[in-house]
C-alpha cells in the first residue's frame, strides 16, 4: 500500500490528477516523490506537499492522510484499485474514473464523479454541486458506475447523467436530475426545487418526497414497481438497508414532457 | 450387480449434446412463482414435438432472488442456440409475462446470450424503458397490474439431454412407487431437470416405425402386453416399466442424478423392483454414454 500524508495545508489548490493507485502501483517512494503535481498555477512534484510511504502489501491500494478541501481531482481518471482519502477533498473527485473504488472519509467539493464512466465512489460526508454531472461543454455526464453519498449534495445532482446509480442518503439541492439522459438517482432526504427539469429518461427516486410538483411531469398514480424492490435489494446488499427499507409503493410522475417524457420521478405514496 | 436386491443391468444410457439456459422467475408469493414456472415449463417434455425440454430446477427463497421475492429456477433445453432462443422468447412471452406479478431474470450469464427482455420489450408499444442495476440491464414493460420486469438477455451453455434409466418391476403400483422415490431423490439435485410428467415417462420410444413419416414408435421390447409376440426385454416376472429422462447442464450432473435416482428407486423395492436398465441406440447416435454399473460403483 502507498500512503501519502499531506505535510501542511497548502496556500493554493493542488491537483492530484494522475495520482491514482492503478498508475503508481509499481513505483518506489523516491519515484513517487518526483511525480508531477500541479500547485496553483505552478508545477512541482508530489514530494513538495506529501510525505510518501510504501508498504509491501496491496500494491493497488493508495491512502491519502490529511485530506483538505484544496485537494482537487482526487482519483480523477482512475481505472482500478482502491484509493482512500482520510479527510476532505476539493473539486472533481473521481472525475472520469472508469474503475476501482474511491472512498472519501470526509466531504467532496464541486463536481465529484463528473463524467464518471465506471467504478465506485463513496463519500462519507457531503458533496458540492453537479455530483455526477457533465464536464463543461460535454453533452452527457456520468455514464456508468455507482456513487454513494452518505451526506447531502448541492445543486444539479446527475445533471445530463447518462447511466449509472447515484445514491444520496441526505438532501439534494435544486435542479437534481436536470437534463438527465438516463440512469438512476435515489435521494433519502429532501429534494430541492425544479427536480428533473428537461429530463429525457431515467429515474429520480425521492424517498422523502419532493417539495413541489415538478412542472412538465404527468401524474401516473400510485404503483408498486418490482424495479424498486430490485434496487432495494441491491442497496441492502451494499449495506444501505435504511434506504432499501423505504422502497415501497410509489407515486410515478412521468416527464419531462417537453423532452419526450420518458423519465420519471418516484415519490413514496 | 445387485443393489438393494435389484439387478442393475450391464448397459448404458445414451445422451445428446444440447443447449440450455436457466431463468429465475419471481412473483408476489411462492405459489404464483410456482404457477409461472409450471406454466412456462408445460408442454416441454421432448424436443421432438415441443421444441424444447424444460422443467423446474428448484424453488428459490427470497434471499436468493434479485428482487427479494419468492422465486423459482427453471431450466430450458433445446437442440441448438436458435431453438433455445425461440423457446425462451415464446415461453417467457406467453407464460411469464402474462402471469400476475412476475419478474424474469437471467439465471446464468455465460456464453453467447439469447435475447429475453430485448425481444419482449416491444410489447410495451413504445412505453417500455430500460434500467441498469448493478451492471445488469432490465426492461420495464407496462402491463395491466403494473410493470413486467425482465432481464435484457440470458446466458446459455452446452448441456446434455436424454440421460435415462428404466425401472422394471413386478406390478404397475410398485414401479410407480419406485419412480416416485427416484424423482424425490433427484429433485434435490442442482443443474438437472426431469422434463416428463412428474419426471416420469411411461411411453419409452425406439427409433423408427413401420409407418412412413413416423420417426419414433413405442419401445415394444419393454411393453408387457405384447411380450409374447415381439422380441421382449422383460424378465418373466415384470409387468410394468417406467423410464426417467434427465436433462442436465453437465455430464457430471446427469451422472449424479442417475445414480441418486437409481438408488432411490431400488431402496425398499426389494422383491417388487426387478431390474434397472437404460435406453440407448447402440451407442452411435449420442455423444454421452452413462454406464449404469460405473455410475453406481
Amino acid at each position: 500500500m502507498i500512503r501519502l500524508t499531506l505535510r501542511a495545508r497548502p496556500p493554493f489548490r493542488l491537483s492530484l490528477d494522475g495520482i491514482t493507485p492503478d498508475r503508481i502501483a509499481r513505483l518506489g517512494a523516491s519515484e513517487l516523490e518526483r511525480l508531477p503535481l500541479a500547485q496553483g498555477n505552478r508545477r512541482g512534484v508530489l514530494g513538495d506537499w506529501f510525505r510518501v510511504a510504501v508498504a509491501g502489501d496491496a500494491a493497488d491500494r493508495l491512502a491519502i492522510s490529511g485530506g483538505d478541501e484544496r485537494l482537487d481531482d482526487v482519483g480523477a481518471g482512475m481505472t482500478g484499485g482502491e484509493l482512500v482519502v482520510e479527510g476532505d477533498v476539493g473539486a472533481g473527485a473521481g472525475t472520469a474514473m472508469t474503475g476501482g473504488t474511491l472512498r472519501i472519509a470526509g466531504s467532496a467539493g464541486y463536481g465529484a464523479a463528473m463524467a464518471m464512466r465506471g467504478g465506485e465512489l463513496h463519500i462519507a460526508g457531503d458533496a458540492g454541486d453537479r455530483l455526477g454531472g457533465a464536464l463543461p461543454g460535454e453533452r452527457s455526464g456520468m455514464s456508468e458506475g455507482i456513487v454513494v453519498l452518505s451526506g447531502s449534495a448541492g445543486s444539479g445532482v446527475g445533471d445530463r447523467m447518462r447511466r449509472g446509480l447515484i445514491v444520496v442518503a441526505g438532501a439534494v439541492g435544486p435542479f437534481s436530475a436536470a437534463r438527465m439522459l438516463a440512469g438512476t438517482i435515489i435521494v433519502g432526504g429532501t429534494v430541492g426545487e425544479q427536480p428533473g427539469v428537461a429530463m429525457r429518461r431515467g429515474s429520480l427516486v425521492a424517498l422523502a418526497g419532493t417539495t413541489q410538483p415538478a412542472p412538465g411531469f404527468a401524474d401516473c398514480g400510485v404503483t408498486e414497481l418490482t424495479m424498486m424492490r430490485l434496487i432495494g435489494c441491491f442497496l441492502a446488499r451494499r449495506g444501505l438497508a435504511t434506504l432499501a427499507d423505504r422502497a415501497g409503493p410509489v407515486r410515478r410522475r412521468v416527464g419531462d414532457l417537453a423532452q419526450g417524457g420518458k423519465g420519471e420521478i418516484l415519490t413514496p405514496a | 450387480v445387485i443393489l438393494d436386491g435389484v439387478e442393475i443391468e450391464d448397459t448404458f444410457a445414451e445422451a445428446f449434446g444440447m443447449r440450455a439456459t436457466r431463468l429465475v422467475v419471481t412473483a408476489d408469493s411462492a405459489g404464483w412463482a410456482r404457477i409461472a414456472g409450471e406454466t412456462a415449463t408445460g408442454f416441454a417434455t421432448s424436443v421432438i414435438a415441443c421444441g424444447a425440454e424444460a422443467g423446474i430446477e428448484r424453488k428459490l427463497e427470497p434471499a436468493e432472488t434479485p428482487d427479494g421475492r419468492p422465486g423459482i429456477a427453471i431450466l430450458l433445453f433445446a437442440i441448438n442456440r436458435e431453438a433455445l432462443a425461440k423457446a425462451v422468447r415464446d415461453r417467457v412471452g406467453q407464460c411469464i409475462l402474462t402471469c400476475p406479478g412476475t419478474a424474469c431474470y437471467a439465471g446464468m450469464s455465460d456464453g453467447d446470450p439469447v435475447p429475453l427482455g430485448r425481444v419482449l420489450r416491444f410489447f410495451g408499444d413504445g412505453h417500455q424503458a430500460a434500467k441498469r442495476v448493478a451492471g445488469r440491464r432490465f426492461w420495464r414493460i407496462p402491463v395491466m397490474d403494473g410493470e413486467f420486469l425482465c432481464e435484457d438477455t440470458v446466458g446459455q451453455q452446452k448441456a446434455v439431454g436424454g440421460g435415462n434409466f428404466l425401472i422394471l418391476g413386478r406390478t404397475r403400483a410398485a414401479v410407480l412407487a419406485g419412480a416416485e422415490r427416484a424423482i424425490a431423490a433427484m429433485r434435490t439435485l442442482p443443474d438437472v431437470i426431469m422434463p416428463f410428467p412428474g419426471g416420469v415417462v411411461r411411453s419409452g420410444s425406439k427409433l423408427g416405425s413401420r409407418y412412413k413419416g413416423l420417426n419414433a414408435s413405442s419401445n415394444l421390447a419393454y411393453c408387457p402386453t405384447v411380450r409374447g409376440i415381439v422380441a421382449t426385454a422383460l424378465p418373466d416376472a415384470a409387468a410394468s416399466v417406467l423410464e426417467i429422462v434427465i436433462d442436465g447442464l453437465s455430464e457430471a450432473a446427469i451422472a449424479g442424478a442417475t445414480a441418486a435416482g437409481i438408488r432411490g428407486a431400488c431402496a425398499g423395492g426389494k422383491g417388487e423392483i426387478l431390474r434397472i436398465s437404460a435406453g440407448n441406440y447402440g451407442g452411435k447416435l449420442g455423444a454421452f454414454h452413462f454406464h449404469l454399473r460405473k455410475l453406481l460403483a
